[in-house]
């Protein structure tokens, strides 16, 4: 696998970070109007979101490494957003975490033989996903929903100036 | 669910720290001879297994909660361990994980009404299991593994009792 998509997984938590520098508490939580086309999440849900779809997919990346075409069961992400309380988890510390979780598996990411990469996993609703297309979908993963995070910004006058 | 029990689930991250505090790379890498009695892992094993254990674990307590008797897949620990190279992963960097995600699940644990306790996931190998039980297991696997760090550190001469919490 090239290597820079291995360390663009591994910048996600930076990232993710720099995404809600300066947001306060009430900015993470604002709900944004359904006709405002900037998403129906919170940043606040966004975060934890991540945080979660992280360690599940990272779990399954592992399963796909030390078994043979495991079946992997889906998850139903808006049934987590609606009944895990994501308003009331530390967003700081699900950045945190997030971080740690893509650096350590990074380093097992980084000792892999290339052929690793084509190992498969039975998705029950995706299908046959290889190694190699989990990795990149992590990275878009991010990328969409900081995407989101900026629309929001920019709708409350809060935008990142880069 | 008595909010002791949540209480030590959440705390187990702090009893693992102080289980690997003052031991070097070497002592953390050591493979026990079979026949030892003390288990066959390294320690740096052991805290690898309990950080990876531990986000499918609540991963899945996550599932139970959020969805209707959901099925849980099983995954094999024997080749997480040989197969995803523990002894070139960082254990303190392991231990924060699991400490950050039991402190964050804990806030979702004592947000629940008394009743999700008993809500369940059905298992491919073990059947159907509650939420309740999910817990008390990762804080009794935790454990387990923790008697076994302790008698390592026995060998070593630096014993867990000696060790300030």
């Amino acid at each position: 696998m090239n290597p820079e998509t291995i360390t663009q997984f591994e910048s996600g938590g930076a990232l993710l970070r720099q995404s809600i520098a300066g947001l306060s508490k009430n900015d993470l939580l604002w709900i944004p109007p359904a006709d405002a086309n900037v998403g129906l999440w919170s940043i606040q849900q966004i975060l934890i979101h991540l945080q979660d779809a992280d360690i599940i997919w990272t779990g399954r990346m592992k399963r796909i490494i030390a078994e043979d075409n495991p079946p992997i069961i889906g998850y139903d992400e808006s049934k987590f957003a609606a009944n895990l309380f994501y308003d009331k988890q530390d967003p700081d510390r699900a950045i945190q975490l997030f971080d740690l979780n893509r650096k350590q598996f990074t380093k097992v990411l980084r000792k892999l033989h290339d052929a690793t990469f084509t190992r498969t996993g039975q998705h029950n609703e995706r299908g046959t996903i290889t190694l190699a297309q989990c990795v990149p979908l992590m990275v878009g993963h991010v990328a969409h929903h900081i995407e989101f995070i900026q629309r929001k910004r920019a709708k409350m006058g809060n935008a990142i100036k880069s | 669910m008595d909010p002791k029990i949540i209480t030590e689930f959440e705390t187990g991250g702090a009893k693992l720290a102080t289980a690997i505090a003052g031991l070097t790379p070497k002592e953390l890498l050591w493979v026990p001879p079979p026949g030892a009695g003390i288990g066959l892992w390294s320690i740096q094993q052991i805290v690898l297994h309990l950080m990876d254990d531990e986000l499918i674990w609540t991963s899945r307590m996550k599932n139970v909660i959020a969805e209707e008797n959901p099925p849980i897949a099983g995954f094999d620990e024997s080749r997480f361990a040989s197969r995803l190279f523990y002894e070139e992963q960082d254990a303190q960097m392991a231990v924060e994980i699991l400490q950050l995600n039991r402190r964050q699940f804990s806030s979702v644990l004592r947000n629940l009404p008394e009743a999700a306790f008993q809500r369940t996931g059905q298992h491919v190998d073990l059947g159907p299991f509650t939420l309740e039980q999910a817990i008390v297991w990762t804080i009794e696997h935790l454990d387990h593994h923790i008697i076994y760090i302790d008698l390592k550190r026995q060998k070593f001469g630096k014993p867990l009792k000696g060790v300030p919490a």
